[in-house]
């Protein structure tokens, strides 16, 4: 007797059937990817780069999740993938301490800033580059832990079913990297003893 | 002041907002709202991070170009932007004075060594100092100590530089791309004008270990 799944296996649909479908489950879901695509990787070449590959990956792999009710979860689970093996490919091709070039950066690079500009402004453009530097900072399984869990809302159990991995194991992994996000982001910016001092004076 | 009562006030501080008197003297001493209060700053901080894009065809393209495999491939990976600007701190200060605004070039006037090579094992911290200064200057001075462990980008093995700058009224913002060797070291910032003298000294460490 014939299971289903072989049953399905035989009867294989037309490339056309199979692109319209394709399609019609990936595309609801596509914008949230590159959402999650974006968080992952900081910027949006490198985001458009990672959901192009999603969803050349999802088409070769059709046939693993068509048949699943809900296949968000194994759509989140490649993309994850497919960014950790980039990160690792580029540690791997370019050495870790090439990673930390900033090649954006001139020396003494000194942004205008308008005197009329609130300080707010100064401030919150200094944030936005902090924030980017504290995710950058974490390594690539981190990275999709902090994205998944603490930006999109996810539970702890849902990323262990989407990451195929134990609750402990992203409960300890969480705490590292909370503990990493905060050294860099709540340092206190203005500290006594870094603060301009006066030291001398005429008038002294 | 009870726990609850600080971590309900602690619940409505946005980023811009520091806690009052009462509540920090709390946070001195109570452990567990300075954990919450952590734990609510670093949640506001990933909350303010802005997705942007993707193009408004992206995801038609995409999608088609995914189903004409194998004749389309996508694009080659390169080299991630996020990558680039890995590992680089921020240290923003906050004065009633001054320091550097040149957008030209606030470069010391006497010749300088470049050397942009990067060995192994230092990493970038960008050092962004940001003075207020109360009126506009045109002849302030600036100047560096760096610690043997830090260089400045560009001017490799150069302890110390000086370089005369103006000053505008109002917020002043100076970047200083900082090699950060081994265990890092004391950058000191220093600016005359006028008749007054003003000093920084930050401690930079290599944030990666
Ligand atoms: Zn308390």
């Amino acid at each position: 007797m014939s299971k289903l799944t072989s049953l399905a296996a035989w009867i294989r649909p037309s490339d056309s059937q199979k692109k319209a479908d394709f399609q019609a489950r990936l595309r609801p879901h596509s914008r949230a990817l590159y959402q999650t695509a974006f968080r992952l990787t900081g910027n949006q070449a490198d985001a458009e780069d990672l959901t192009q590959e999603l969803f050349l990956r999802l088409y070769q792999k059709w046939d693993h999740w068509h048949h699943l009710d809900n296949p968000l979860p194994w759509f989140l689970r490649t993309l994850t993938n497919l960014h950790i093996d980039t990160y690792r490919k580029i540690r791997h091709t370019h050495g870790a301490n090439e990673l930390t070039s900033n090649f954006d950066h001139l020396p003494f690079q000194v942004p205008a800033l308008d005197s009329a500009s609130p300080l707010a402004l100064a401030l919150a453009n200094s944030r936005k580059c902090l924030l980017n530097q504290a995710l950058n900072s974490l390594e690539a399984e981190h990275r999709s832990l902090v994205v998944l869990h603490l930006m999109e809302g996810y539970s702890l159990q849902e990323v262990a079913e989407i990451q195929h991995l134990p609750l402990g194991t992203l409960k300890s992994r969480l705490h590292r990297c909370k503990d990493k996000l905060k050294k860099i982001l709540l340092r206190e910016p203005f500290q006594e003893n870094l603060r301009f001092n006066r030291v001398s004076s005429q008038e002294d | 002041m009870k726990c609850i009562d600080a971590q309900r006030q602690l619940e409505h501080l946005d980023l811009q907002q520091q806690p009052g008197a009462l509540l920090a003297e709390h946070l001195e001493n109570c452990n567990e709202c300075l954990s919450f209060h952590q734990d609510h700053q670093l949640q506001l901080h990933l909350q303010s991070f802005r997705v942007i894009g993707p193009d408004p065809d992206f995801i038609n393209k995409a999608l088609n170009a995914a189903c004409q495999e194998p004749s389309i491939q996508p694009r080659k990976w390169t080299w991630p932007a996020s990558m680039a600007a890995s590992f680089v701190l921020v240290a923003l200060l906050l004065t009633g004075w001054l320091v550097s605004n040149e957008p030209t070039n606030p470069l010391p006037a006497t010749p300088l060594q470049v050397d942009s090579s990067q060995p192994e094992g230092q990493s970038t911290q960008q050092v962004r100092i940001l003075i207020i200064s109360d009126q506009d200057y045109s002849d302030a001075e600036i100047s560096l100590a760096l610690a043997g462990n830090l260089q400045l980008e560009g001017y490799a093995n150069q302890r110390e530089l000086t370089w005369r700058t103006q000053l505008k009224a109002g917020q002043n913002l100076l970047t200083l791309p900082i090699q950060v060797l081994e265990q890092g070291g004391e950058l000191q910032v220093s600016s005359r004008f006028g008749d007054q003298k003003h000093q920084v000294i930050v401690n930079l460490e290599d944030i990666r270990s």
